[in-house]
């Protein structure tokens, strides 16, 4: 084979290589989790969602008026007047079977009249590769959701802390949060 | 031996015709910061973060091209939130006071791929101003322009950047390159409506630090305001 022959070859081997290689790059590989649901009365459709804490909370402050360590240790307090009453966490979420499924925020205001009561809060649960719940709470122990996205886009619903098996020890929340979230079938 | 030469050195030449080509393509989604901005649209409120000032947290699963913190912080390293990227950060308003704070959570997009231009993400902000109510975001976004403009040349010249960079980080899902106003509540309780990411970038280094300013520019759809106006 000569070497114009072999040089085009070459060329058109690299030309292609580069090709694949370049529409797969980079390369995301988002795993696809059933999610484990019962029917309930009325036929609304349960899924119970467990934050183990503290292995699954990532990062955890507020502005020092709450007996919680933050998470980590070297995470900066939210020391500005405006946030003298916020929290914000950012955790793993486990579905039943104890599988991390998703990961959460939570920006939370404690109540004005209970000053170490959290109040108000809002909630974002990110399912990848399956969709996002957005969520609001008035009051301790429920959300509402606001809205959604993916396949959750038309979810209409409330999760609800069935349990909250945390206790502060040591100024760390250590225990489990079970989270059920209650939704309307699919019209 | 020549054939084998030919061959190599053919590789190697098809390999980069490939890759300036791809370089060099006028993507469409390329120009949306200059015809966005070509248009001078007055949003109904914008919103600001200091990029890494303001950031509290950050983290992710291996998949950004940024350095957790602070010290210690946990990866998600699981593989169902391997994709994904968590941020704690304060917000600002027009005049530099801190406002509020907010998250930003993302899943680098499986649809990403060089070849046509795309590093995506899906990204979604929960935005909570204290007195006022919050707001719930979702955009995707598209930082082929970043790692183009900034990632590569400092690959290349192996040196951090600095300078002055202006970018629509938003791309989508709206086919008008907006993100979408999912929800509100408290005052922005029954608002839609649309927004931009607009990312000012002034520095970034190799170690994966950035520094700029973060603004969140936000259309509220008349119709709603006014509904919500009507309905008291």
């Amino acid at each position: 084979m000569t070497f114009g022959r072999t040089l085009r070859l070459g060329f058109l081997v690299g030309a292609m290589v580069t090709f694949v290689v370049l529409a797969r790059t980079p390369r995301i590989s988002i795993p696809r989790v059933e999610p484990v649901t019962a029917t309930g009365e009325g036929g609304v459709i349960v899924e119970t969602f467990v934050v183990d804490m503290p292995a699954d909370a990532v990062a955890l402050t507020h502005s020092g008026a709450l007996p919680l360590e933050v998470v980590p240790a070297s995470a900066p307090k939210l020391t500005d007047p405006e946030l003298d009453r916020g929290l914000a966490l950012l955790a793993k979420v486990r579905n039943e079977r104890g599988e991390v499924v998703g990961f959460l925020s939570e920006l939370a205001l404690t109540a004005k009249t209970d000053g170490d009561r959290v109040g108000v809060g809002d909630w974002t649960l990110v399912f990848p590769g399956r969709g996002t719940l957005f969520l609001h709470q008035e009051a301790p122990g429920r959300a509402l959701v606001v809205g959604g996205t993916g396949s959750l886009a038309e979810a209409k619903g409330a999760l609800v802390a069935i349990t909250d098996g945390t206790k502060a020890k040591d100024g760390a929340l250590v225990g489990k949060v079970e989270l059920r979230l209650v939704r309307e079938p699919a019209a | 031996m020549k054939p084998v030469l030919g061959f190599l050195l053919g590789a190697v030449l098809g390999a980069n015709v490939v890759t300036l080509a791809i370089f060099f393509f006028p993507f469409a989604h390329e120009k949306r910061t200059a015809e966005l901005f070509a248009r001078d649209e007055k949003p109904s409120e914008s919103v600001y973060a200091r990029v890494l000032g303001d950031a509290v947290a950050a983290t992710h699963g291996g998949a950004f091209p940024f350095k957790p913190f602070p010290e210690g912080i946990a990866p998600l390293a699981e593989p169902n939130v391997a994709a994904g990227f968590g941020l704690i950060i304060k917000i600002r308003d027009a005049e530099d006071r801190v406002i509020g704070f907010a998250t930003e959570l993302e899943v680098a997009s499986p649809e990403s791929s060089l070849l046509r231009g795309r590093v995506m993400t899906d990204t979604y902000w929960t935005i909570t101003l204290p007195g006022r109510g919050a707001l719930f975001l979702h955009e995707t976004e598209d930082n082929w322009n970043l790692v183009k403009e900034i990632y590569l040349p400092m690959l290349v010249s192996r040196s951090d950047w600095s300078g002055e960079w202006r970018n629509v980080n938003t791309v989508g899902p709206r086919p008008d390159w907006h993100g979408v106003i999912v929800a509100g509540t408290g005052e922005f309780a029954g608002k839609t409506g649309r927004f931009l990411e607009v990312g000012t970038l002034r520095s970034a280094t190799r170690a994966g630090e950035l520094g700029g300013l973060l603004e969140l520019r936000l259309f509220f759809d008349e119709g709603a305001v006014e509904a919500r106006r009507g309905g008291g």
